[in-house]
C-alpha cells in the first residue's frame, strides 16, 4: 500500500518511532505528541480528501489522535504503527460519515442520483469558476461523495477493492463501479 | 474513430478498462485490449488519461492542517488518571473506553437500587430512635445547597444533585479509613467537569442529555449513600458503595471528556 509505505518510511527517518509508540502506550504524552507530529499531515490528508471540508477534516484529525491515544494499548505491533493509525483514520472518517450523513444528508443521499461533479464542494469551499482548469486535488473534492471515497481509498491510499468494500459495507463490484465512475468524472473535469 | 480490427468494441474496452488497469484480467483479454488501443485513438487516449490519473493520485502531496491541532488533542487526552481505591490498573492510560455510557448507567441504576434498599433497611431499623431523614425517592427539584454538600470547600462539580435533607445533619466523613479519597475524587470530578463543560459546544445535544441523565443517576446514588452513611458511618458496605458511585462518575466524565466532536 503506497500511502502506508510512506508513513512507515517517514517513521524510519526518526528512528525512535517504535520506542515512542511503546512510551506513548505507557502513558507518555510527550512521546505521543512526537507521534502526532510525525503522522499528522498524513492523517489530515486522508481526512481532508475524504470529507473535503478543511475544518471538518481538522476536527476529524483530532478525533483520530484522541482515539489512537485511547486505543494505543490495543496496538499489538502486528502491523506498523503507521498502518494501524491509517486504518484507524479510515474508521473514524467512515464512522463520522454516518453522523454527518444524518445531518447533511443532501450530498450523501444524492450520490447515486447525481451524475457529475459537485461544483460547490471543495477543500477550499469555493465554487469553481466555469471553464477553469481544475487540478487533480480540487477535482477530487468535487466528486460525488461515494465515488470520492472509493477513489481516495483506492487510487490515493492504495487500498484494495476487497478492503474498501469491507470498510464501506458494500460489494467489491460496487466499489469497482464507483471507482470507474470517479475516474471518468475526473478525466472529464481535468480535460474540460 | 479508427475501427478496431480486433473483436472488442469501444464500449467493451471502456467497461474492462478498470480491470485492465488493476491487472485483473487474463492475458488474452489484455492482449485484445492492447491491440484495440493500438488502433483506436479515442480508447488509447482514455487509457493514457486514466493511467496518468492513477499516477497523479498516488503521488498527491501531503496536505497540512491550517493550524496546530495538538493543543485540542492534548486538552482532550490530558484528563489525569488518578488511581482510586481498588483500581489496580496496570495500564496508565485512561481506560475511558472500558466503561460505556450504557454500562455506567446500568451500574449506577443497580447501585441506586442497592443503596436504596440499604437506606430503607437502615432507616427502618433506626426510625424509632432518630428523626426522619428524607431519602432520594423524594422529588428532585432544588439545586444542592452548601449545607447539603458533604465536604466543606469542595468545588461544586455539577448541578445534578437535588435533594436536601430535612435535618441539618453534620457532614458525614465519607471514607473514614481513607481520608484523602473524597478530596481526590472531588478534585478529579471538578477537573473533569471543567473539561466536559468546555467541550459541550462540540458535543451532540442528545449525547449531552444522555451524559447528564447518567450523571444524575450516579449523583442520586452518591447522595443516598451519603444519607445512609450519616446513619451508619461505620458501614463498610456503604463506604464501598459510595466509592463505587464516585468511581463511576469519574469514569463517565472521563468518557465524556474524550468523546469525538459532533459533525
Amino acid at each position: 500500500m503506497a500511502a502506508v509505505a510512506i508513513i512507515e518510511a517517514s517513521s524510519g527517518h526518526i528512528g525512535n518511532g517504535d520506542s515512542d509508540v511503546a512510551r506513548a502506550a505507557a502513558g507518555d504524552r510527550g512521546a505521543f505528541e512526537r507521534l502526532y507530529r510525525l503522522h499528522v499531515n498524513r492523517v489530515f490528508s486522508l481526512c481532508a480528501r475524504m470529507v473535503t471540508d478543511r475544518t471538518r477534516a481538522e476536527e476529524l484529525t483530532q478525533d483520530v489522535f484522541v482515539r489512537a491515544w485511547e486505543k494505543l494499548t490495543l496496538f499489538r505491533g502486528e502491523s506498523s504503527f503507521g498502518t494501524w493509525l491509517h486504518r484507524l483514520t479510515v474508521n473514524v472518517v467512515l464512522n463520522a460519515r454516518k453522523s454527518d450523513g444524518r445531518q447533511r444528508s443532501r450530498f450523501e443521499e444524492n450520490d447515486d442520483e447525481s451524475g457529475g461533479m459537485d461544483a460547490h464542494a471543495g477543500v477550499v469551499g469555493t465554487p469553481l469558476p466555469p471553464g477553469d482548469m481544475l487540478d487533480l486535488e480540487e477535482a477530487v473534492t468535487r466528486l460525488p461523495p461515494g465515488a470520492r471515497r472509493v477513489f481516495v481509498l483506492h487510487d490515493v491510499e492504495g487500498y484494495k477493492h476487497e478492503e474498501i468494500a469491507e470498510m464501506l459495507g458494500v460489494t467489491s463490484g460496487a466499489t469497482k463501479a464507483q471507482l470507474h465512475r470517479a475516474r471518468l468524472l475526473l478525466r472529464q473535469a481535468l480535460n474540460r | 474513430m479508427t475501427i478496431p480490427k480486433v473483436s472488442i468494441s469501444c464500449d467493451r474496452f471502456a467497461d474492462k478498462l478498470s480491470d485492465y488497469l488493476e491487472r485483473d484480467i487474463d492475458e488474452p483479454t489484455r492482449a485484445v485490449m492492447d491491440a484495440h488501443a493500438a488502433e483506436c485513438a479515442e480508447c488509447a487516449g482514455l487509457l493514457a488519461d486514466l493511467r496518468s490519473l492513477r499516477l497523479g493520485a498516488a503521488n498527491l502531496p501531503e496536505l497540512a492542517p491550517s493550524r496546530d491541532l495538538w493543543a485540542g488533542i492534548a486538552e482532550r487526552i490530558e484528563t489525569p488518571v488518578i488511581l482510586m481505591r481498588g483500581q489496580q490498573s496496570e495500564n496508565p492510560i485512561a481506560p475511558s473506553n472500558r466503561w460505556t455510557r450504557i454500562w455506567v448507567g446500568l451500574a449506577a441504576a443497580g447501585l441506586v437500587a442497592v443503596t436504596a434498599t440499604v437506606t430503607h433497611e437502615v432507616t427502618k431499623r433506626s426510625i424509632v430512635a432518630t428523626p426522619p431523614v428524607v431519602v432520594a425517592t423524594t422529588t428532585p427539584s432544588a439545586p444542592v445547597s452548601p449545607a447539603a454538600t458533604p465536604a466543606a470547600g469542595t468545588p461544586k462539580p455539577d448541578t445534578a444533585s437535588a435533594i436536601q435533607p430535612t435535618v441539618s445533619a453534620p457532614t458525614a466523613k465519607l471514607v473514614s479509613d481513607r481520608p484523602s479519597a473524597e478530596q481526590t475524587y472531588d478534585t478529579e470530578i471538578a477537573r473533569l467537569r471543567v473539561v466536559v463543560n468546555r467541550r459541550r459546544p462540540q458535543l451532540d445535544s442528545t449525547t449531552i442529555a444522555v451524559i447528564e441523565h447518567n450523571l444524575k443517576v450516579i449523583d442520586d446514588a452518591i447522595r443516598q449513600c451519603k444519607i445512609a452513611l450519616r446513619k451508619d458511618p461505620g458501614s463498610q458496605f456503604l463506604m464501598e458503595s459510595l466509592n463505587d458511585a464516585l468511581d463511576n462518575k469519574v469514569q463517565l466524565l472521563r468518557t465524556a471528556a474524550t468523546l469525538p466532536s459532533k459533525a
